[in-house]
């Protein structure tokens, strides 16, 4: 790439389709929900079936507004739904409802921050509010591709849950860190719908989906070169490296004095590589026109700052007071913002904790058992109030530290809070020194060579001992008294 | 012109309709032209009402079996359709 | 005399005074079905009757029946709109007017013969109604079709106000001039059956949220009515005289009239057929062989060749046509060229009308008009239906007012038609 780099300016754009968290479709009464059984999700309306009529979520729109007030934008006064139409099976109606001029936000801004804290600038073109289309299945065909498959199965669940596309104007001037400013710009809008809390922003499930347009210019030219469009760029790391492919594949061609063909082209996550997808030209004609149905949206000061004053703090800024507030080194802050916990450890440290141990905890054994059973920390059950009440317990020393990590596997398992949990399963430290004498003379009585060796001056010793004490108490002993027990003994 | 607008209509014609087309299409383009005042807005529907909004609750759902009742194929809960060949 | 000879209203009498039964008014009717209906719904009409006889519905005009046009979806029977495409479709849910006049226990007699997605003058709503089949019928009024076919069969149409009746369920044509619109051999039929099916819904994104007052009778003394004075060419001297004839009962009953032009009016027959094209097209744009209706496989069919074979196979010419010219309209260049000005000139009839119904109350032109080819010809109710006026087509006169004065429409209405009390037949 740095050889492409040096004969060419890259440009870059972004459409980003993200899914919104409504209860209901945008057009439609049907349930907002993934995973359903097929075409269980849907009203007449969803089907195209005749005689039937849209109407429009309101939270839809709400949603709409913030996300366009979180990218700066400017809130149209008066905006439309069109019809975009071209037949695909996975659309009902045979058009999508979306919004031609204007859309409902237009003009913005939003600030993405690289690797290394260096600020990039990412101008918004427009959010526009539109519907998703349904969800085809290739079937009969070895592997279910599309390519050799002899039917294809239609669900329409999907089809009319509420999206927002996000369209990026070009970007000029990212040059080498244009796939770091990919995952960046990615990631930054994930941060934002996510703290908007406008969409689930699971980017595995599509809730957050993203097209990269690249194309390059010789250095110093003004006019862009031709450009391809990647489709369905789904992670934050694929789409630096789909970026970073497509750059030096265009070079490649431009070197060898080809020329770029205006298409689609697909990311291959196996070869890591794009593939060739179908021509596509700006005079693509999808015949928009307003949709008759729909009447106008038109919003006012009030309505706009109701919202505004909704909205929360912009992730960039806030995680740079946060890393200031808790005094995490810099790899620490990346590894939490990396582990999607900012905000579980925000919250831990507001009910109570303190940073490092809210820090020990999410990035540690949550972490680990979330990793282990394949769901997300914050998806683990385990709560904030839970981390301060096991931070207390073990303050208290009624619980140790490998007793507290057994209690978030419990609390994980649905058995309750943290004080319930260790009074239900008995867990706390024994501290009774006569239960705890028994159990020392036991072990004292069963392995008379330790206690010979203690006695000879080996004090490393003593950890053979406090093994069975532990043993015999179930890990509930506490182990700086056991030790102090056994030296009276020998002592 | 008449087929290019056949094919994206979808539309198959027989070859009457063709050739019914090939004579009437164009001209009934043309005697419909009229002249308008750009300064005029655009009226997309005679009574707009501003922000025909509903609220967000859950309604008026088929069941898979309703959703289906029409289709002309299915299978496993799903509209079947051929192959998607110029697919994306 | 025969039931069916009765008004709409004089049957609600005769039941309300026990001098006959809804069954006796189904039966009577259904009796003398004709192949103005294209599916007959005596079981259902007929228990619907005989719960109205049980004492199960207190609305005014339950037990009255009624007919429907086959462009408006209903569960119970099969819905077609005069096409191919749905031939023996049954919709799983119900149009909002189905569900309203099935509240208020008005047995549904079948629904009639229409042309295809409604878009033509041939109706057996209106010829089941002329011939006494049914005493009133719920149809669609696109770019004032049946008001013309109303003029034709001598019954009384009388379209609302954009909105003012839910669209739910009905087939739709051209979404921004589609009315449900209620036929009847009298004005006070009409009416009664406007009504029953007015009032907003929250499944019609277009329908009107206002406080109807139908029940004023008050007369039209005192009203100004917008009127022509010169045979416009394409009315006949014959339609040209029943409306002179209706403009003077509208005389002797205290009208006061004076002449109106509207310019704008020139380009109405060709904004509403490009406008019609338009929307047309994208609503047919979902009957694709896939969800519902009837498909056609081709050999090594691809989705998007069963697609094209199964709306060719489905439409007719005339919608074909119509899907291809609305394809054309909203096709880059023709789009700046017809479409957008069509919306301007659209514009400008809505102004016009309003700067007249500063001037006067209502307007009334002649009903009929001469149709001759498809797009070289307009309805006389064509105007009205891109500004989404209330209008009626009432013995020859096509009277209409400004949005929201539906009211006033049929108060008009009544005296035209004292010029042809007793003609319909």
């Amino acid at each position: 790439m740095k050889k492409a780099l040096q004969t060419y300016e890259v440009v870059l754009g972004f459409e980003v389709h993200v899914e919104l968290n409504t209860e209901t479709k945008m057009f439609s009464t049907a349930t907002n929900a993934f995973g359903d059984q097929p075409n269980s999700n849907v009203t007449a309306g969803d089907l195209g079936l005749p005689g039937t009529l849209p109407t429009i979520n309101a939270v839809g729109i709400d949603y709409g507004i913030k996300l366009g007030l979180a990218l700066n934008c400017t809130i149209a006064p008066e905006s439309r739904f069109a019809r975009k139409q071209y037949f695909y099976p996975d659309l009902g109606k045979n058009y999508q409802t979306s919004q031609e001029e204007p859309a409902i936000a237009y003009d913005g801004w939003v600030d993405v921050e690289l690797d290394d804290g260096e600020i990039f600038r990412v101008e918004i073109e427009r959010a526009h509010i539109e519907e998703d289309a349904g969800k085809l299945t290739h079937i009969g065909g070895a592997g279910g591709r599309i390519h050799d498959s002899s039917s294809s199965l239609v669900d329409y669940n999907r089809a009319g849950v509420p999206l927002v596309e996000i369209v990026s104007k070009p970007i000029v001037g990212a040059g080498g860190r244009a796939p770091e400013l990919a995952r960046a710009y990615l990631s930054t809008i994930r941060d934002i719908v996510k703290a908007l809390g406008v969409s689930d922003a699971r980017m595995e499930r599509g809730n957050i989906r993203c097209d990269a347009n690249v194309s390059l210019m010789p250095i110093g030219a003004t006019e862009f070169g031709t450009r391809t469009e990647t489709k369905n760029v789904n992670s934050t790391r694929a789409v630096a490296a789909a970026v970073e492919s497509e750059i030096i594949r265009q070079a490649k061609v431009l070197d060898s004095g080809g020329t770029i063909t205006q298409e689609t082209r697909h990311w291959e996550e196996e070869s890591r590589s794009t593939r060739s997808g179908r021509p596509k030209s700006d005079a693509d004609d999808y015949r928009y026109f307003p949709d008759p149905d729909l009447g106008p949206i038109v919003t006012d000061a009030a309505w706009i700052e109701r919202l505004r004053a909704d909205l929360p703090e912009n992730p960039v800024q806030r995680r740079r007071r946060l890393r200031e507030e808790w005094q995490f080194s810099d790899t620490e802050f990346r590894d939490v913002v990396a582990a999607g916990v900012l905000d579980e450890i925000e919250y831990t440290i507001t009910a109570g904790a303190s940073p490092e141990a809210a820090r020990k905890w999410w990035m540690g054994e949550i972490a680990r058992i979330a990793n282990e059973r394949g769901v997300s920390p914050e998806a683990l059950g385990v709560t904030p109030a839970d981390v301060v009440e096991i931070e207390k317990l073990i303050a208290d020393k009624t619980i140790n530290d490998k007793i507290a990590r057994q209690v978030v596997g419990h609390i994980a398992d649905g058995e309750g809070r943290p004080a319930d949990i260790v009074a239900a399963r008995s867990l706390a430290v024994v501290s009774d020194d006569g239960a705890l004498t028994a159990a020392v003379e036991e072990a004292m009585a069963a392995n008379p060579d330790v206690v010979e060796r203690i006695q000879g001056g080996h004090m490393q010793a003593v950890g053979a001992l406090i093994g069975p004490v532990m043993k015999a108490t179930k890990g509930q002993a506490d182990a700086g008294r056991v030790r102090e027990i056994i030296l009276e003994k020998i002592g | 012109m008449v087929d290019n607008i056949a094919a994206t209509a979808h539309i198959a014609l027989t070859e009457e309709d063709r050739k019914k087309l090939a004579a009437e299409f164009d001209p009934i383009i043309e005697s419909l032209a009229v002249t308008a005042d750009d300064q005029l807005a655009e009226t997309v529907n005679p009574l707009p009402v501003n922000n025909v909004l509903r609220d967000d609750v859950v309604a008026n759902e088929l069941t898979n079996e309703q959703a289906l009742s029409g289709a002309p194929e299915a299978q496993d809960g799903q509209f079947m359709v051929p192959a998607i060949l110029d697919g994306e | 005399m025969s039931l069916t000879q009765l008004t709409a209203t004089e049957m609600a009498e005769k039941l309300r005074a026990g001098e006959t039964t809804a069954v006796e008014l189904v039966t009577a009717h259904l009796d003398v079905a004709s192949e103005a209906f294209v599916h007959v719904n005596r079981e259902d009409a007929l228990a619907v009757a005989a719960d109205v006889d049980a004492g199960k519905y207190d609305h005014p005009l339950a037990g009255v029946p009624v007919v429907l046009s086959d462009v408006i979806v209903t569960t119970e029977m099969p819905t077609a709109a005069g096409s191919a495409y749905l031939d023996g479709w049954v919709s799983p849910y119900e149009a909002t007017v189905v569900t309203r006049l099935r509240e208020a226990g008005l047995p549904i007699l079948g629904k009639t013969r229409v042309a295809e997605f409604g878009m033509g003058n041939d109706s057996g709503a209106h010829e089941a109604v002329a011939k006494h089949q049914a005493p009133f019928a719920v149809v669609s009024d696109t770019a004032g079709t049946a008001r013309h076919s109303a003029a034709e069969t001598g019954v009384v149409a009388v379209k609302p106000t954009y909105g003012a009746i839910s669209r739910y369920g009905l087939v739709a044509a051209v979404s921004s001039m589609d009315t449900i619109t209620p036929v009847a051999r009298t004005t006070a039929d009409a009416k009664a059956l406007h009504e029953i099916l007015v009032g907003a819904d929250q499944l019609d994104p277009t329908s009107l949220h206002h406080e109807w007052d139908l029940a004023t009778d008050t007369g039209v003394d005192g009203v100004t009515l917008g009127i022509t004075v010169t045979q416009p060419d394409n009315v006949s001297d014959d339609a040209w005289s029943a409306y002179q004839h209706g403009v003077r009962a509208l005389h002797d009953a205290g009208i006061t009239t004076m002449e109106v032009t509207l310019e704008s009016l020139d380009q109405a027959r060709q904004a509403a057929h490009i406008i019609g094209a338009a929307e047309f097209s994208a609503n047919l744009a979902k009957f694709d062989g896939i969800r519902f209706g009837n498909r056609v496989t081709p050999a090594n069919a691809t989705v998007q060749d069963v697609i094209t074979a199964s709306r060719g196979a489905g439409f007719g010419y005339a919608t074909k046509r119509r899907v291809m010219l609305g394809t054309q309209m909203l096709s880059t260049g023709t789009i700046e060229s017809h479409f957008r000005p069509a919306q301007r000139v659209r514009t400008a009839i809505i102004n016009d009308h309003h700067t007249a119904f500063e001037t006067v109350d209502a307007l009334a032109v002649p009903a009929t008009t001469i149709q001759g080819k498809e797009y070289e010809s307009a309805t006389a109710g064509v105007g009205a239906s891109l500004a989404g006026l209330p209008a009626a087509s009432v013995a020859g006169v096509h009277i209409c007012a400004p949005p929201y004065a539906d009211e006033l429409v049929y108060r008009i209405s009544a005296v035209v038609e004292q010029t042809t009390a007793g003609a319909a037949s």
